[in-house]
């Protein structure tokens, strides 16, 4: 069951050189269909799917639409969007967290969190403890709850995924007969969890079970010796937030340049895939297809085109 | 081998298909009128279904799932550690003085091993979860079996005669559950075939159980097959009369009250029921468990077979994960080179048992220490700490399981060398009705199969001290421990502590409340009528 409150503006200035629109809304799923546990002895499980499951989306999207130059020789078009989202667990069924997000290193270790007041996906994590010179102590992590016992009781949320912000932009110039287009896009507030680092950058790898091995370098920042240590740390999770240029183009178009027909043209373009990306994520790409859990994630190639359309 | 008793799919399947269905839409809202339509009375037809039936029950003591090693019936935690005879195992043994896992990074696994477990630990859930599930599973057994339902499908006087002992050894089985609730958790939703399906079970607590389990054992005793006389992996009047003889012999534990005269009856009745030692003490331990001459021995067996009940279980994880570090001695073994790396290795204060030099050659003393340091100090270390060689996947004959991961060897959950030693634990601890020759000859008997010098102990040298001592030297890595060292009053305080106890590398007092293990925190909110145990 859905229920979205929204609020809209659409808007046109200038004779509709700017336009665009503003939304706010609010979305409420309730019964979602969730594993629930059932009594223990009653079912021939201990984990049941019912409708139990509330979760709320607080959102704001704009949108910017303008042509910023218009005449005869110039033309240049500008498109901006951004989004802004909330998502919160309302209900779970009896209140009960739910694991998720396994990863790699341990067998059945996890790193998310269904839980109430939180985002889906919130990262489960311990707080590192830092010595005084501010390098990380390995297994030493904050007693959160203060009953002088490190266990997984210790573990808070932090972080999510999803990001906060995300913003769109595109742009397509045409000056005579040149035309260069390119579109951006950022992401701010997503978190990632480098399970690349976390189960493979500590130094008891190098020789495990005897043979030689590579390692992550990032095992110089923290000099951590042993995976099962550290594996749950919150100093593999990082900020995600990033800009990137996924594609741009420059073309340049020939009017008839065949006289002997009466409309024909030629535009011969080049252009780049995965132009660059902005981040201070310490692994290969921040943009992950997984819930922001980096563990073997493809690189994205840089791809090189030209080409040329003729038209008769 | 143990192709007679392999596992049907179906029968687990049509479990699963037991699930209350909910959907978004409201029509298809509804709840199973009848829990009992859903099995489909199709399957009944064939009369073998009733065995079918009473393997799936039987099945949820080596499986997990019906989708083979890697699935589960129950979630909540990793469906390979939620295999039964393991997460006993993890609480017995890995609690305790004998075990350690050098993969902390498993979840569950630390706190267990520290003695730092809370209610969201997911190996107490896995047990709470896995023994709640064999109970329902012998609840529906014992719902599809009534004579009124037997008379509607006209099932033939020979089925109904087979039925009658299949009945019996259900009740066995959930018992047997009951039992472990009750040591670990001290309480337990308590479940039987007159509850229907997802209703709101009552909760029983020690006492209750206490009196539930040996009303019940009692009550089946004449239905059971005579010891021995059953297919194998199949429970026998034996494993009541030992179930039995657990309860009375920690019943000071259980219920405040001394039971050891009863002890010593039904160890009598055990040891007079046909059973004899191994003639090797390995036998016990090794792939051909089920054929040499641990047969004798073994009273109960949860089954592990690398073709037919593939599971993630004690024997597997035991052996796989013994192979050393160093030694990397897995072919000998019966699996891969390196095992798993040296997942297990043993604590100090166990290895200082076999010091003395008569147990240099005691056949129980499997240690292997080379050059390793006999301390722990760094857990990931996996080079620190002595290892052990008891489990293998290799036969008596010396050839191997045929499977180099899942291995053919049974887990010995109950044996009679362990009957042997309750049987004069129970004589020291003041039951009547022992003969003190019997006890000096039973333990001398374990140790001249053990090949130990010191074979010719009086009634003087049998006292409680010897007895813990020796437990451990027998029985190590067989899931007794902790029940063991509370039953001496070892297992909590500061009287007796342990490398890593109490989350110290020598060893911390810990509160008396971790006797017991904590409700599951999803358990614990899914049936209001628990509370919390004391501490938790």
């Amino acid at each position: 069951m859905h229920s979205t409150i929204e609020l809209g503006l659409d808007y046109g200035l200038f004779n509709n050189r700017i336009s665009g629109s503003v939304n706010v809304f609010q979305k409420n799923s309730t019964d979602l269909l969730s594993i629930a546990p059932v009594a223990d002895g009653s079912n021939f499980t201990n984990r049941i799917q019912q409708n139990i499951g509330d979760l709320q989306v607080n959102g704001i999207e704009f949108s910017l639409n303008a042509d910023v130059i218009k005449n005869e020789d110039f033309n240049w078009n500008i498109n901006f969007n951004t989004t802004y989202l909330d998502r919160e667990i309302k209900e779970l069924a009896l209140g009960q967290d739910i694991t998720v997000g396994g990863i790699a290193g341990g067998t059945g270790n996890f790193i998310q969190l269904y839980s109430q007041g939180f985002a889906p996906n919130a990262f489960y994590v311990f707080k590192q403890l830092y010595d005084t010179a501010g390098n990380p102590i390995e297994g030493a992590y904050a007693d959160l709850n203060g009953d002088g016992v490190t266990n997984s009781s210790d573990r808070y949320l932090k972080g999510n995924p999803q990001a906060d912000f995300t913003f769109g932009f595109q742009s397509n110039m045409n000056y005579k007969n040149f035309d260069l287009a390119f579109n951006l896009r950022a992401s701010l507030g997503n978190y990632v969890y480098n399970n690349v680092n976390s189960s493979g950058a500590q130094y008891a790898l190098l020789q495990d079970n005897a043979v030689l091995g590579n390692i992550p370098t990032s095992v110089l920042d923290t000099n951590f010796l042993n995976t099962s240590d550290v594996i749950i740390s919150d100093i593999y999770l990082e900020n995600g937030s990033f800009l990137r240029m996924d594609n741009i183009t420059l073309g340049y178009t020939f009017d008839r340049p065949i006289k002997k027909f009466a409309s024909n043209s030629i535009r011969l373009w080049a252009g780049m895939q995965n132009v660059f990306l902005l981040t201070n994520y310490s692994g290969l790409d921040p943009e992950l297809a997984g819930n922001g859990i980096d563990n073997t994630n493809y690189p994205r190639p840089r791809t090189f085109l030209v080409g040329a359309n003729i038209k008769f | 081998m143990k192709k007679i008793f392999k596992i049907e799919k179906i029968v687990s399947l049509i479990f699963v298909a037991v699930l209350v269905l909910s959907s978004c839409t409201n029509d298809l809202d509804i709840t199973p009128q009848d829990d009992q339509d859903l099995l489909g009375e199709e399957f009944f037809a064939d009369e073998t279904a009733y065995q079918r039936l009473l393997a799936g029950v039987y099945a949820n003591l080596s499986l997990t799932g019906v989708d083979g090693a890697g699935s589960s019936n129950i979630q909540g935690l990793d469906a390979g550690t939620s295999q039964f005879g393991r997460v006993l195992l993890y609480l017995q043994t890995l609690s305790a003085d004998q075990m350690i896992w050098s993969y902390e990074n498993d979840p569950g696994t630390r706190e267990i091993q520290r003695n730092i477990w809370n209610a969201d630990d997911p190996i107490v859930l896995g047990m709470w979860g896995r023994s709640h599930v064999s109970i329902a599973f012998a609840n529906n057994f014992l719902r599809e079996t009534t004579d009124e339902k037997l008379n509607s499908r006209n099932v033939s006087d020979a089925t109904k005669s087979e039925i009658v002992q299949y009945r019996a050894e259900a009740r066995l089985l959930r018992a047997m559950s009951y039992y472990y609730m009750m040591d670990l958790f001290g309480q337990a939703n308590f479940v039987t075939e007159e509850d229907p399906l997802n209703s709101q079970p009552q909760v029983y607590n020690r006492q209750q159980l206490f009196d539930f389990i040996e009303a019940e054992l009692k009550a089946i005793e004449e239905d059971l097959a005579e010891p021995k006389a059953n297919e194998h992996g199949r429970a026998d009047k034996g494993v009541a009369w030992t179930i039995l003889s657990k309860i009375y012999l920690n019943a000071e534990v259980y219920i405040g009250q001394p039971k050891y005269t009863e002890c010593l009856e039904y160890t009598k009745k055990i040891i007079g029921g046909g059973y004899a030692l191994a003639d090797n003490y390995l036998h016990n331990f090794m792939a051909d468990n089920n054929t040499n001459s641990a047969t004798n021995e073994i009273i109960f067996p949860l089954i592990s077979d690398g073709a037919f009940t593939q599971n993630y279980g004690p024997t597997t994880v035991m052996i796989n994960g013994s192979v050393g570090s160093i030694e990397v001695n897995g072919t000998a073994l019966g699996v891969s080179e390196s095992g798993w790396g040296g997942a297990l290795r043993l604590r100090k204060q166990f290895v200082e048992l076999f010091d003395a030099s008569i147990f240099n050659s005691d056949t129980r003393n499997t240690i292997i220490s080379g050059s390793r340091n006999l301390e722990i100090t760094d857990i990931s270390d996996k080079d620190q700490g002595y290892i052990l060689e008891k489990y293998s996947n290799a036969t008596s004959t010396g050839s191997f399981g045929v499977d180099q991961t899942f291995v053919d060897t049974d887990f010995p959950l109950f044996r009679l060398a362990d009957i042997y030693l309750m049987y004069v634990e129970a004589h020291l601890r003041g039951g009547a009705g022992a003969d003190p020759v019997d006890a000096v000859n039973y333990m001398n008997a374990l140790r001249t199969r053990a090949n130990n010098p010191q074979d010719n102990l009086t009634l003087t040298d049998l006292t409680l001290d010897f007895i813990i001592d020796e437990r451990a030297r027998e029985l190590h890595w067989e899931a007794h421990r902790r029940q063991d060292l509370i039953r001496f009053g070892r297992f909590t305080g500061g009287a007796y502590n342990w490398a890593w106890k109490g989350n110290g590398s020598n060893g911390i007092s810990i509160p008396s409340y971790r006797k017991l293990y904590p409700i599951p925190s999803a358990s614990l909110a899914s049936n209001p009528n628990l509370s919390q145990n004391d501490g938790y």
